[in-house]
């Protein structure tokens, strides 16, 4: 899986590319873990067609690296068949899930 | 409490003898006194004649006729009579011929008490009252009798009165007391009544004793005999002396013959049961048997689900169901029905049944089958049974059915809608030999399932003798089919039960449905890349993509779980997780492990109580449950079996949305 990795004024954008399955999830965690500092913290789901629990708990504490850097974050353009992973573990009313 | 016969007898008896004791009593009473007087009225006959004797006698003497001179004879005769007899009063008069009045003639009483002396003359006139006794006597009476019963007075006056030899008139009185006589006569009438009431008495004691030993003992002994004969298990031994040469001694014969009788229909009714129990074991056995001809209700192997069943009429059915696994690719499925039911239509049912299957063995086709069957069926029916046939061989890899109808009902094709394939008839089985069968094929999709019945079913009727009907046997296959039932069979079966509910079964029921699927087994390291092979095989079906995925998302997480925990304090090493994949109207995923015994389905927390910031296990679980349509898990034989089910439905866009 590639992620692509986007700074605006400290606001950081990671944008995965592919599955984000139980093999392909450490790295979307290692990616948000090797972030010191943001602003915001914006993960872009516009290229991830697929998230199993894996994934999830990746984006769990990806909300949680952002709340330690005081980031706003924010998971964005979220495909319906990944929404509702979210929506069926109620992680979409946690976090700041935003569907495409 | 019943009252003995013998007192009720008695007592009636004693009212009878009592009645006529009384009658009895009453008649002697007159007879008595009927007796007094013509007693007493012959004495004053006897003063009479012995009177006129003696003036005849006087008068022979003297030539002339001189009365007076008698009254000393006569007197003592009067008076002896008087004694003799006890008589009050005797008196003679004579009618005086001129005037007509009464002349004395004697008189005398027997009466020592009574010393008055008598102012009468002899032969003077008699200054008398004419009473109506006297008057009668004048008039022409032989004889009158006068009671005169008072207070003071208790006689009986006789007057009788006769013509002397002088042409004179006669009478004579005699009066009788009473008191003297009754007293005599009460004497004996009570001897005689003490004699009669002992005699009676003893009759009805001798009565009541006699009717209690010959007609209650023997009574008795008989109904004792008959409770003992009902409660007593050994009836037989229930007898009766029927020695006696009255009607107890007939009833007592009767008693014995009549147990004697009911014995002997006590045990044939008892053979006629053991007859008939033996029959039905028999005819128990026979079913058991014919069961056992027909495969199991259930076949699944890979590609192809097969359910079935037979319901008989009666114990025993002439339906039938087969299949036979031909070789790796190729099935055989038979629904047959033979004419008619009950145990002529089992035998040739199973003779059918084995042609079918011997003449598949031999490779013949659907069509050669029905040809083969029908040739040897027909070359010895004497009794021209027949059995209407559909032989259809599947092949799992072509997905191609080829198939023959010998005159049986066509099968429906169930997948979104229902459809028949054309289907040519043909002729039944077992009449016609040399028949030509023909033959054809469809080509069936993955998720199809043939249905297949006999005419049992739309045949069935209600208590109000509606028909089951084929209308509602479509319904009742599109119902089953959206509602996802995973037997329709049974579905059909309880559907056509709660329709015929209070009905007599008329014909047996068969029913089969053979279902086409797509099946793939993959065997996997214990690893969690060995996933991308599940992954392959998922995307590699003909489904929906946005469903391939959640059949990934589902089969990941359990695949996960089984790596991370099922082996978790074993070595694995060689250790394997079987994944199957089964598609058909709906798609199946079944993994089995040999890892420590677990059922998933327990403790799955529920999206509501789940707290990400608490708890970040047991995600997986709720997400691949939540896609599931349906979870089942066993543990048999060392392995974890856990089977998700989901169905194929029409909005697959916005079905994941809607879960929840």
């Amino acid at each position: 899986m590639t992620i692509h990795q986007s700074n605006e004024n400290g606001k950081i954008t990671l944008s995965p590319e592919g599955w984000l399955d139980t093999v392909s999830s450490p790295e979307l965690s290692n990616a948000v873990d090797s972030l010191t500092e943001a602003s915001g913290l914006v993960l872009d789901f516009s290229m991830v067609e697929y998230m199993a629990s894996a994934g999830l708990r990746a984006v769990v504490a990806a909300g949680k690296k952002a709340k330690s850097m005081n980031a706003e974050f924010s998971v964005i353009n979220v495909v319906p068949g990944v929404m509702s992973i979210f929506r069926m573990t109620g992680i979409d009313k946690k976090l700041n899930i935003i569907e495409k | 409490m019943r009252k003995s016969i013998a007192r009720k007898l008695t007592f009636r008896v004693a009212l009878l003898l009592l009645v006529a004791f009384v009658i009895l009593g009453v008649g002697s009473f007159h007879a008595v006194r009927n007796i007094i007087l013509s007693e007493n009225e012959r004495y004053a006959r006897t003063i009479l004649s012995m009177y006129n004797d003696l003036i005849a006698y006087d008068a022979d003497k003297e030539g002339v006729p001189v009365d007076v001179h008698l009254h000393d004879d006569i007197h003592v005769y009067s008076e002896y009579i008087c004694n003799w007899y006890r008589i009050e009063y005797v008196y003679l008069y004579k009618v005086n011929p001129e005037n007509g009045t009464l002349r004395y003639i004697d008189f005398c009483f027997n009466d020592p008490d009574l010393n008055v002396e008598f102012d009468w003359v002899a032969d003077e006139d008699l200054e008398y009252e004419m009473t109506p006794a006297f008057q009668s006597i004048l008039d022409g009476s032989s004889m009158y009798a006068v009671l005169d019963h008072g207070p003071n007075v208790d006689i009986i006056d006789i007057i009788t009165k006769q013509e002397d030899s002088f042409g004179n008139t006669l009478i004579a009185g005699v009066t009788v007391s009473m008191e003297e006589i009754m007293k005599d006569v009460l004497r004996k009438f009570i001897l005689i009544a003490a004699v009669l009431l002992a005699v009676f008495a003893a009759l009805i004691i001798t009565l009541y004793y006699t009717i209690i030993r010959k007609v209650s003992r023997p009574a008795k002994r008989i109904s004792k005999a008959m409770t003992e004969f009902i409660t007593n298990g050994q009836r037989a031994d229930v007898h009766l002396d029927d020695g006696r040469d009255d009607e107890f001694g007939m009833i007592a014969s009767a008693f014995n013959s009549m147990t004697r009788d009911i014995d002997h229909y006590l045990k044939d009714i008892q053979h006629l049961n053991e007859d008939k129990a033996d029959q039905k074991s028999q005819l128990e056995t026979a079913a058991y048997i014919q069961k056992g001809f027909l495969p199991p209700e259930r076949f699944s192997a890979d590609g192809i689900e097969i359910r079935a069943m037979m319901n008989p009429a009666r114990d025993i059915g002439g339906d039938l169901y087969d299949y036979l696994p031909l070789d790796d690719d190729r099935v055989l499925f038979v629904v047959a029905d033979v004419s008619g039911k009950g145990m002529p239509a089992a035998i040739f049912m199973s003779v059918t049944l084995m042609l079918i299957r011997q003449y598949a063995r031999t490779g013949l086709s659907p069509a050669s089958i029905l040809e083969s069957a029908n040739d040897t069926l027909s070359e010895q029916n004497p009794r021209m049974l027949f059995a209407t046939a559909f032989v259809g061989i599947y092949n799992k890899k072509t997905k191609q059915l080829v198939f023959a109808n010998a005159g049986h009902n066509p099968p429906y094709i169930l997948h979104d809608a229902l459809r028949k394939p054309v289907t040519v008839q043909n002729t039944l089985l077992g009449l016609f030999p040399g028949e030509e069968y023909a033959e054809e094929n469809v080509t069936l999709q993955t998720g199809d399932v043939l249905f297949l019945y006999t005419d049992g079913v739309d045949e069935a009727t209600d208590p109000g003798m509606r028909f089951y009907g084929t209308e509602r046997l479509e319904q009742t296959l599109l119902e089953a089919k959206a509602s996802h039932e995973e037997n329709i069979v049974r579905y059909v079966f309880d559907s056509l039960t709660a329709f015929s509910a209070g009905a007599d079964q008329h014909d047996d029921i068969t029913l089969m449905t053979l279902t086409v699927k797509d099946t793939y087994d993959l065997k996997l390291d214990v690893d969690l890349r060995e996933f991308s092979r599940i992954r392959e095989t998922i995307l590699a079906c003909d489904l929906p993509y946005p469903l391939k995925l959640d059949l990934c998302v589902a089969a990941e997480e359990i695949f996960v779980n089984i790596v991370s925990y099922a082996f978790k304090d074993r070595v694995h090493e060689g250790e394997k997780i079987l994944f199957t994949l089964e598609q058909s109207d709906r798609i199946m995923m079944r993994f089995s492990d040999g890892g420590i015994p677990y059922d998933p389905r327990e403790s799955v927390i529920s999206a509501d109580d789940y707290d990400p910031d608490l708890q970040i296990g047991g995600l997986g679980k709720l997400i691949a449950f939540t896609v599931a349509d349906s979870v089942d898990y066993e543990y048999t034989r060392g392995q974890n079996i856990l089977t998700l089910i989901k169905y194929i439905k029409e909005d697959l866009q916005n079905d994941n949305s809607s879960e929840q």
